[in-house]
């Protein structure tokens, strides 16, 4: 799936919240969420994210589209530092960068009816008015598969599935190149997944969009993505091409979650890598290697340095000292 | 609310006018509320026209006459026509309830938002201001304001405006705080849209529901208060008929011509009563509707 | 007592028998029939899964088992036999003793789940005294035993913590603590792991599985998972819109689906094999219970809809031993 050209390069990408102070005295260090984090995503590919909580994929998908400012390193998106880029012209640069959220029922303001939600982006930057206007709505709504006749409707009236379209509709109206879709499928019931799932993919396809699919759900990013990135506790563990990951992977916590995901075939009821311990608060991420308090086969190494994404195959990159 | 109970409570929620006009008159009460409104609004409407007398007209000859054909609610110690008084009185009344609503309705609002949205300094000298104005109770601020201003009936709805202001911004204020938070805002934002347009566009949209509410509180509020302090002399200045100051009047001759009091009394009250009835109605329909226009 | 033939076939006793269940939801819109004739049997020591999408009744089944349904639902039919004993014609004092006791349940949300405002010790030893009668000390000896069986590391230091200091795993399985502190024969457990990490769930299905092992107890299993229904439930029963549409032992029911809607739910997710084939969607959506259409409740989704399917609600058919299916394409059934 690779188109061969880069559209988005991350670098040294940080997100540190800081914490205020509170009456117990609490130091005020800050929350990691994401921590020095590069990467590059392709043409027309799909990305997928996947982690687990406080891993920063949420946040990592709202910096990519400036919805949260970078604390540290810079996203070029089309060659353009976009946390360089004045507030003027941010907002022309945000045609082409759109984010779907997941939550179907709060990401849709309750009092517009879903002809002015999808009107609303060209509205607002007078794209076209009147009579084109009112096309190009129609025109969405017939891409998100939803009747002309829902656009007189409130959020309200629509099921989870039929919000998640409108959001989709809202998203393409200026014709973007890169889509974040935010865990767009978590809220919705299983077969409604598989239509919006099947939907995204067939707007990838007619209009050459690049998406960034940040999920929990292993098996729905297995089926979307072209390649697949691992988040834990603020870093990429592992990046690599869809198939390559799930039938190969190397980090031990990509092996875990691999693992741990219940798969619908009692036949298969394998061993599973159970992991022990909880995951680590973010603000006080082990040093060395995140993983190493709930890794089988951590080493003395693992303790003192972190370790680098290192490429160990074509297109596939590790973050373990086991593999340098 | 868990998907399930969703599926089960979701069905088409009844909007529109049809609703509300039915929800309002199912009650007996709250239509003789209704009623009550639109007479008192036809009467300040159409006040030059149904008064039978000037009630600025004084007649010696005619004063503390009890109710009679010609004058159908007594005369007052001046000989000025009861019920011509108490028909302009509720113009006064009507204005200033509305005019206070409206106007602090508009002002508190405005600060409420901005001070919601944008946080910061501002917001902390502002809430601060408006808890000092808070510790005193409405009427004694008011009051207050109105010595300094002098005895107007433009004044009044002024230090009523004032009073009430706070009240407004902080019930706005709240609400910008909670709906802020909600992920329309962040896809707003994320398409562009400048502070300004989500402001108006969908902050304060979302906001509307206790506004309203608070609408129908302050314009009774607005009345008493404007009666109170017209009986305590502070408000419209006689001769301009207001029932607080007939009322006031009507307390030297409560033994000889009692029915000065009484009706400017009545007029009070019977409005008061219908009004707060009509409200919480009002108030009723629209909280219970929010809860399916996903306020959740 | 009453006897039921066993998943494997061996005579096995059943433990919660209910029929013909029936909880309405009485709106203002209309009544909303939310579990419309449900039966299901639950056999001793057995993981029964309940799997289904939002709206299909499991749910509310389960509260109503547990008599925890609150206007403007009512149950208005069936029988809950529990031991021989019909649960929904007990008073509210008896039926009280028994919940928590014979029968505990497991939430979904382990953040609200516990009260924030007593320390965990204080919530577990709660829920032992309010059905047996011991001394506070006895109690809490049982809670830190509890702690430890459900995997807690060091129990005596955390009986004395609050719930807000726990995350999310460990709160469940402090929940699920509770849910044992009276040996309950049966406990239903309520999505118990949508809430969790993919790894913490992990972690709390592989404790459920052992503690079943070891303490005999019944689970009834909900989820609208696929994964976890094959991972976990010896049998399972597929819900739609109120009723219980196709019932089997779990290998029969991945194996061979009977009911479109059970097909149409194992198509729609991927089973993280290399093939890359298109998913396929169920068309259309759940049903407004208030408006159900006329016949067959799927019958506007069903690929294999014919013109028929709308003359009544299909029966529960037995097609082979143990494999039950709701759907007027399998008829000719076993009766």
């Amino acid at each position: 799936m690779e188109a061969g050209k880069v559209l988005i390069e991350i670098k040294n990408l940080s997100k540190h919240f800081p914490v205020e102070r509170s009456l117990w005295g609490n130091s005020g260090g800050s929350i990691k969420a994401v921590d020095d984090v590069t990467f590059e995503i392709f043409k027309e590919e799909t990305f997928g994210l996947v982690g687990e909580s406080g891993c920063g994929k949420t946040t990592m998908g709202r910096l990519l589209v400036r919805l949260i400012e970078a604390t540290g390193g810079g996203v070029k998106f089309e060659g353009v530092n976009i946390f360089k880029t004045p507030r003027a012209e941010m907002r022309t640069v945000r045609q082409r960068m759109q984010i779907v959220f997941q939550d179907p029922f709060s990401s849709l303001n309750p009092r517009m009816k879903v002809f002015d939600l999808i009107g609303e982006p060209l509205r607002a930057h007078r794209f076209c008015k009147g009579r084109q206007l009112e096309e190009r709505v129609y025109e969405l709504l017939g891409f998100v598969g939803l009747d002309i006749y829902f656009k007189y409707r409130y959020p309200h009236e629509l099921s989870g599935g039929q919000r998640q379209r409108v959001a989709i509709a809202r998203a393409l109206a200026l014709y973007p190149k890169f889509v974040v879709c935010d865990e767009p499928v978590s809220a919705l019931d299983v077969s409604i997944q598989a239509q919006i799932i099947n939907l995204l993919q067939e707007l990838q396809q007619k209009f050459g969009l690049t998406y960034l699919f940040i999920s929990h759900d292993l098996r729905v990013v297995q089926h979307i993505s072209s390649r697949v990135g691992v988040m834990y506790l603020g870093n990429l563990v592992e990046i690599a091409p869809k198939y390559v990951l799930y039938s190969e992977a190397r980090h031990p916590y990509t092996k875990a979650l691999l693992s741990a995901v219940p798969i619908p075939d009692p036949t298969l009821r394998r061993k599973k890598m159970i992991l022990g311990g909880e995951i680590p608060s973010p603000m006080n991420p082990p040093p060395g290697c995140r993983f190493r308090t709930r890794c089988s086969e951590a080493k003395e190494m693992c303790q003192q340095e972190q370790p680098g994404l290192i490429e160990i195959g074509k297109g596939h990159w590790v973050s373990c000292h086991l593999y340098v | 609310m868990n998907k399930e109970a969703e599926a089960v409570y979701s069905p088409r929620i009844q909007t529109g006018w049809k609703y509300f006009f039915c929800k309002l008159f199912s009650e007996k009460l709250v239509a003789a509320g209704v009623i009550v409104l639109l007479i008192m609004t036809f009467v300040a409407v159409f006040a030059q026209i149904i008064s039978p007398h000037n009630p600025l007209g004084v007649d010696i000859s005619s004063r503390l006459l009890p109710p009679s054909q010609a004058h159908p609610l007594g005369t007052d110690d001046v000989g000025r026509d009861i019920f011509s008084r108490i028909i302009f009185g509720a113009r006064i009344s009507l204005e200033t309830g509305l005019l206070v609503a409206l106007g602090s309705m508009g002002l508190g609002t405005l600060v409420g938002l901005v001070t919601g949205y944008w946080g910061g300094i501002f917001d902390h000298i502002v809430m601060r201001v408006f808890d000092a104005l808070m510790a005193f109770p409405g009427i004694l601020l008011a009051i207050g304001i109105m010595a300094v201003l002098g005895p107007n009936s433009m004044n009044v709805v002024v230090a009523l405006i004032v009073a009430f202001i706070p009240s407004f911004t902080r019930l706005v204020r709240g609400s910008v705080l909670s709906v802020k938070e909600n992920t329309y805002i962040e896809s707003a934002r994320s398409l562009g849209l400048t502070d300004a347009e989500i402001l108006f566009r969908h902050v304060l949209p979302n906001c509307l529901a206790p506004i309203l509410v608070q609408v129908t509180i302050i314009f009774v509020f607005a009345i008493r208060a404007e009666a109170s302090l017209s009986f305590l002399g502070l408000g419209t200045p006689v001769p301009q008929p207001s029932w607080g100051n007939i009322l006031a009047e009507g307390r030297n001759y409560l033994r000889d011509a009692p029915w000065i009091s009484i009706f400017s009394g009545l007029a009070i009250a019977i409005t008061i009563l219908s009004l707060n009835i009509l409200g919480d109605a009002l108030r009723d329909i629209i909280d219970p509707r929010m809860r399916g226009k996903g306020g959740d | 007592m009453i006897r039921a033939c066993g998943a494997k076939g061996e005579i096995r006793i059943a433990l919660l028998e209910v029929k013909n269940l029936k909880t309405h939801f009485f709106t203002e819109e209309g009544i909303s029939k939310v579990v419309d004739g449900v039966d299901l049997v639950i056999e001793e020591g057995e993981i029964l899964g309940m799997v289904g999408e939002s709206g299909c009744g499991k749910s509310v089944t389960a509260l109503s088992i547990m008599r925890l349904v609150s206007p403007p639902g009512r149950t208005v039919g069936g029988e809950i036999l529990f031991n021989g004993v019909d649960l929904l014609k007990l008073n509210k004092e008896a039926a009280r003793r028994i919940r928590g006791k014979d029968i505990s349940m497991v939430f979904q949300e382990p953040m609200t789940s516990l009260n924030p405002v007593y320390t965990i010790g204080n919530q577990i030893e709660e829920s032992i005294i309010l059905h047996e009668r011991v001394t506070r000390a006895e109690a809490r000896e049982r809670a830190k035993e509890l702690l430890a069986l459900v995997g807690i590391p060091e129990p005596a230091n955390r009986l004395n913590e609050y719930p807000h200091h726990l995350s999310g795993g460990m709160r469940q399985r402090i929940v699920i603590a509770i849910a044992l502190s009276c040996n309950p024969k049966l406990i239903i457990a309520d999505e118990p792991t949508t809430a969790l990490d993919v790894t913490i769930q992990a972690q709390i299905l592989e404790l459920m599985s052992s503690l079943r092992e070891r303490l005999n107890s019944a689970i009834l299993l909900i989820t609208h998972d696929l994964g976890v229904i094959a991972e976990m439930a010896e049998r399972v029963l597929v819900m739609y819109a109120g009723l219980v549409v196709e019932q089997a032992k779990v290998t029969d029911l991945f194996r061979r689906p009977l009911h479109p809607y059970t097909k149409g739910l194992m198509n729609s997710i991927s089973k993280l094999v290399s093939e890359n084939k298109r998913l396929e969607a169920i068309p259309g959506n759940v049903p407004n219970l208030l408006n159900m259409p006329p016949g067959c409740s799927f019958y506007p989704r069903c690929s294999y809809a014919q013109k028929n399917c709308q003359k009544g609600i299909p029966p529960l058919k037995e097609i082979s031993p143990g494999h039950k299916v709701r759907c007027w394409m399998h008829e000719g059934g076993v009766a």
